[in-house]
């Protein structure tokens, strides 16, 4: 009888992996759109890195440009409403954003793969899924013939722990449960063997048992692998599982950035603090859940100072006014860093 | 499961629903008190959407029956069944698609009070306002349209039109799940000082732990179209009995990176409800499996050591 795996929380890898080879550099990337209400700026202004063997988590609400950021990335925005206007994205010192679209095909699914939140969308009903591999295979690596293909297909469903893959890969989507079609969509991914692969909430249509097995999933692969992930969520459980450092995003800017136990430790940012103090814990009771005040901004016609001010319990007249830098938290982290002008004074403890 | 006296607000009596081959619901018993919450959780699958259907008499139960105040809601007809619709509401997930956006939030509100009570065009304006007050919105909102609002203002209409007929229960599906992390907390301490104010039962369907702990003071977790174990809510959350809610339990997501806890990976999914394991429904992924025992005989409910507290599990004494 098969029995569960027991073994310790994804946790160790993190410390362990020092950091690897600098494999992206996102800098000042600005990404707007054209609405019926007039310009948003959905990405206004991130920055950020990534090394090999990382795993980076973006985290913001809806609106808050966090997909936007990796779509703009990969210049997969919707056009024509989206336009990519400035900052650069280097992948291994090539900026991605001067490249043509013939190049980028080279790029996405070869060098940077994506995951999306609903596998559904991302495998076509009509095909097997060892079709859709061995397409992305020929389309990519163009070495070796149909069988050497067909071979490496299933070795890519195997590395993904689907079982029986040989049988598999001649399934069609619609045979297979939701686990495991994103199992599947995590085997097209990695089939091509890129070195980075973008995760946009693919967990959030999984069932509690199911998102830990994919969550522990991601974690094996990138120990084998020595992949980047970039995992874009809303939920600081996944964050505190998976990942090192992290991005806290709101209305288009990145207002806290930093290893995640440091920001977890140690909030700097208020929206930070309200958001991590406003989740709902299974491991003790809560008696009452300190709400963030307000709604997430429209983002048209943003406050030309603090987005986050109108919700702030901290904010006064230069933080309506004017947008904060980007300050170093003081803490034992030396890559912590917030935008907010009261950084010293809402920021208490030190 | 002990039985219920008749003072119980809801009560599900050996309930089942099958369609087809399909048990979707196999045999349920639980009950629930006057402005208290019991809590369905479990997987895609396990019937606890079907659960709530039947209760709000979407679904007709194959055998068994849902009793509020001691009335079989099946069999209900004329004044009664218009008294049902009154004190019996829900609020779903998806406040994008519960609300119909040709309406004005004043006739989406005021709608079971129209449909159901014979009111004058003031009293039903003056009921209105109060419990658009009561869920946190202006009484001068009653004029827009529901696209002017974002998922938790929307919400908050959902639970206004909820509320405005005095229920005595609702049944709250999934009802922040679709809501922005830092809009939940918001939704769900309005859900707690509403059921203060207005004594209301609570329902609630739900997969987020997190959610259902914060909110619940019962909860049943459901495998399979079965209850496989039925605490009070502290007691489950410290002394969780069946491996399944152990491995549930496990699987949530830590509150911090330093959070170290025994993870239980189940193997496999949830097994097709076409086809259902025999015996214990959860053996062929269960850790603690004793033997043909559990593939062989349906476990009975026993004692989970604590009041009140029962689970379905051959691990335990009966």
């Amino acid at each position: 009888m098969t029995r569960p795996s027991r073994s310790t929380p994804l946790e160790e890898t993190r410390g362990a992996s020092a950091s690897g080879e600098l494999l992206l550099e996102v800098r000042d990337l600005r990404t707007h759109l054209d609405t019926k209400n007039g310009l948003v700026r959905a990405v206004d202004g991130v920055s950020f890195r990534l090394h090999s063997g990382e795993t980076l988590g973006i985290i913001g609400e809806s609106g808050s440009g966090k997909s936007m950021t990796v779509l703009s990335m990969l210049q997969v925005v919707p056009k024509p409403a989206a336009r990519i206007v400035g900052g650069e994205v280097l992948y291994r010192g090539q900026n991605l954003l001067e490249k043509n679209e013939r190049e980028m095909r080279r790029i996405r699914g070869r060098e940077i793969a994506m995951i999306l939140q609903d596998p559904q969308t991302s495998l076509n009903p009509v095909f097997t899924i060892g079709n859709q591999i061995v397409e992305a295979l020929r389309l990519h690596r163009r070495d070796g013939g149909g069988k050497a293909l067909v071979h490496r297909a299933v070795e890519a469903l195997r590395q993904v722990r689907i079982a029986a893959p040989e049988e598999r890969i001649r399934s069609y989507p619609h045979e297979m449960s939701g686990g495991m079609k994103q199992r599947a969509v995590g085997a097209l991914a990695i089939s091509c063997g890129p070195r980075i692969i973008v995760a946009d909430e693919p967990t959030t249509s999984l069932d509690v048992t199911i998102q830990a097995q994919y969550l522990r999933l991601l974690r094996d692969l990138q120990r084998e692998t020595g992949l980047a992930i970039l995992f874009i969520t809303h939920d600081f459980g996944i964050v505190a599982k998976l990942c090192r450092h992290l991005l806290v995003m709101y209305a288009g800017r990145v207002v806290e950035a930093g290893p995640v136990r440091a920001v977890f430790n140690n909030p700097a940012h208020p929206y930070t603090r309200a958001l991590l103090g406003s989740v709902v814990r299974a491991d003790t009771k809560a008696e009452r859940l300190e709400a963030i005040a307000g709604q997430p901004p429209a983002l048209w016609g943003l406050p030309s100072g603090c987005r986050f001010a109108p919700r702030c319990p901290h904010a006064d007249d230069r933080c309506r006014k004017e947008y904060p830098p980007q300050l170093r938290v003081r803490d034992e982290a030396s890559d912590h860093v917030a935008s907010c002008w009261r950084l010293e004074e809402s920021h208490g403890n030190r | 499961m002990e039985t219920a006296d008749v003072a119980d607000l809801l009560e599900a009596r050996r309930l089942r629903k099958h369609f087809g081959r399909v048990a979707a619901v196999d045999g349920l018993d639980f009950s629930l008190k006057r402005g208290r919450t019991l809590a369905v959780v479990g997987e895609s699958g396990c019937g606890k959407t079907t659960t709530a259907k039947l209760i709000l008499r979407l679904e007709q139960p194959s055998s068994g029956q849902v009793l509020v105040d001691g009335e079989d809601v099946h069999t209900l007809h004329g004044g009664a069944l218009r008294r049902f619709r009154m004190r019996v509401q829900a609020v779903f997930q998806d406040p994008w698609s519960s609300l119909n956006p040709r309406k004005r939030v004043r006739s989406l509100v005021a709608e079971p009070l129209i449909v159901n009570e014979r009111l004058g065009r003031k009293e039903v304006d003056r009921r209105v306002d109060r419990v658009l007050r009561d869920v946190g919105m202006r009484p001068e909102q009653a004029r827009n349209f529901p696209h002017e609002f974002s998922g938790g203002q929307r919400q908050r209409i959902a639970i206004a039109s909820a509320l405005i007929s005095n229920p005595a229960l609702i049944i709250l599906d999934e009802p922040v799940s679709a809501l922005d992390v830092s809009i939940r907390a918001q939704i769900m301490n309005l859900f707690k000082d509403l059921q203060r104010e207005y004594e209301v039962g609570y329902l609630l369907v739900a997969h987020d732990l997190g959610t259902t702990r914060y909110m619940a003071d019962d909860i049943a977790v459901m495998y399979l179209g079965q209850i496989v174990e039925y605490a009070p809510s502290e007691d489950l959350f410290e002394r969780p009995r069946h491996p399944y809610t152990q491995a549930l339990l496990s699987a949530t997501l830590p509150a911090h990176p330093d959070e170290t806890k025994e993870e239980i990976v189940l193997p496999g999914e949830v097994p097709s409800p076409l086809d259902p394991p025999s015996g214990c429904r959860f053996n062929p992924r269960c850790p603690a499996k004793l033997g043909p025992i559990c593939e062989r005989t349906t476990p009975a409910v026993r004692d989970g050591g604590a009041r009140g507290h029962t689970v379905a599990c051959h691990l335990y004494p009966e």
